[in-house]
């Protein structure tokens, strides 16, 4: 019986499951992100495939499979997988202050010290904080720069997975990466990297003015 | 200054692969002459590669895939079920048996059965492994009301059709009462893993409260001797050995009945778990 079964053409929900398992890994990186935990990330995971495999006749063909995975995976997070929908308002108002270093005044030379020198990479120090800093993101901020970054989506198909316009994502993606370079920033002061104080003025001096300086 | 400005705004879309060529070829003019702006593209992307880095360097366990595996099959034979109403339910042979086996990782050696059912054949090797296995179990079995996660299904004839192959034992909602707090309503079933062996949680809720069973097969789990306290109630006119305790902030009761094993999780107190073990 079984082997009969392996010599007819391909059963068409098995073509599927195997598509669906092919992108596992990925589905498994994007979910211990947005749970920030190894148990639920399984749970999520498992739950998310399992909605794959039924919703199969949906997908449409020519369209892209795992962001189509990741848009239902990203769904079944934001409607079940968290503890009530407290923590957005709170967040996107505390973070919406125009802190001047959070706006994105950082020198250049801070900067410049925040990365190997003379290499494209972020210090191997800093990179340990930022997959910290990453999980103590906002659910809303998190969900978009991992999609964005971890799974290169583009901003159309997060604007998709998340349910907002893409103006919303990219609002998202960029007060995101200002927390993140913030804490980074002071990480790197606290490390040594930098002796620069982030709250020191003359750290925050516009471009033209260090430009007249020089 | 302005053209600063211009390339902060589009700093995001342009190392994310957004910005249209008329304007990635503005930053690029502007990138060439402007250190800092060239500073801050060089950090926003050693950011971004290194977030892509750190994630993806898990995989996903095997543990997860033979898990979906085995709800996948299950789906394919329900679907086939479906299908083809008037057949008798014959789920025993329809479901993926070998792919239930692939998760059976068990504990160590530790694998005793609960009750005295099974006792000795499989007995732990050490004290100190049976009470690892125990205290693992317990919060294993206490979890899914500490942490409760979206139901799978509601169709009680579906749960009972999918869900028993898996478990290994008859997975069935039950009618859940209390004196006081009257009926609970059954609010779904999902699969989890016990013990990293297959079980299944029921909850039920009146009003706030929220009661959780899991059911789950003892010959496959370890004995919950350890940080429970055992008792003998009286359940319909028979002796019935109840293990009973608080696990992860919750009333947990444990028990063994016609070879399948509950636990019943509450907010309500320890009293309020055994009465409804004697009760079920
Ligand atoms: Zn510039």
């Amino acid at each position: 019986m079984v082997l009969r079964e392996t010599r007819r053409a391909p059963d068409p929900a098995r073509q599927f499951e195997e598509n669906v398992l092919a992108h596992l890994d990925g589905m498994y990186a994007v979910a211990r992100r947005l749970t920030r935990d190894a148990t639920v990330a399984e749970d999520l995971v498992h739950d998310a495939t399992i909605k794959a495999l039924k919703a199969r006749e949906q997908f449409e063909a020519g369209t892209n499979f795992k962001a189509w995975l990741l848009r239902i995976l990203t769904n079944t997070f934001i409607n079940g997988y968290r503890r009530g929908g407290l923590e957005r308002a709170t967040f996107e108002s505390a973070h919406d202050n125009g802190d001047p270093i959070a706006d994105g005044w950082i020198s250049a030379a801070t900067m410049r010290s925040m990365r190997e020198p003379e290499e494209e990479a972020l210090r191997p120090v800093l990179r340990a904080e930022l997959s910290r800093a990453v999980d103590e993101l906002p659910d809303e901020f998190r969900i978009a720069i991992v999609l964005c970054d971890v799974e290169e989506m583009s901003y159309k198909e997060i604007a998709d997975a998340m349910g907002t316009p893409i103006g919303t994502v990219m609002s998202r993606i960029h007060r995101g990466r200002k927390i993140l370079q913030q804490k980074l920033q002071h990480h790197a002061i606290a490390a040594g990297l930098i002796r620069e104080q982030p709250d020191d003025a003359s750290n925050v001096v516009p471009l033209a003015a260090r430009r007249a300086a020089r | 200054m302005s053209a600063c400005r211009d390339t902060q705004r589009a700093l995001d879309a342009y190392v994310d692969g957004e910005l249209d060529a008329s304007h990635v070829l503005h930053v690029e003019e502007h990138l060439v002459e402007c250190s800092a702006c060239l500073e801050r593209v060089e950090l926003a992307r050693a950011m971004k590669r290194a977030i892509r880095s750190e994630s993806r360097s898990v995989a996903a366990p095997a543990s997860l895939r033979a898990r979906i595996a085995i709800s996948a099959a299950s789906e394919r034979a329900a679907e086939v079920e479906e299908a083809r109403p008037p057949r008798a339910p014959s789920w025993r042979s329809a479901l993926p048996w070998a792919a239930a086996a692939a998760i059976a990782i068990g504990i160590g050696g530790g694998v005793g059965a609960m009750g005295d059912r099974h006792g000795g054949s499989t007995a732990p090797k050490s004290e100190l492994l049976a009470s690892a296995a125990s205290l693992h179990l317990i919060e294993d079995l206490a979890g899914p009301h500490a942490q409760p996660l979206p139901p799978e299904e509601l169709d009680p004839v579906r749960i009972a059709r999918v869900f028993s192959p898996i478990v290994g034992v008859p997975v069935r909602p039950v009618r859940l009462h209390h004196e006081r707090h009257g009926s609970f309503s059954f609010t779904g079933a999902r699969l989890l893993n016990v013990s990293h062996e297959p079980a299944a949680s029921l909850t039920y809720n009146a009003g706030d409260r929220r009661v959780t069973v899991v059911v789950f097969d003892p010959q496959r789990m370890p004995k919950p001797s350890c940080c429970l306290s055992r008792r003998t109630i009286n359940a319909g006119g028979e002796e019935r050995t109840v293990f009973v305790g608080r696990a992860k902030g919750y009333a947990l009761a444990v028990y063994e009945r016609d070879g399948v094993g509950y636990a019943v999780s509450s907010d309500l107190g320890e009293n309020e778990v055994l009465a409804m073990a004697a009760d079920l």
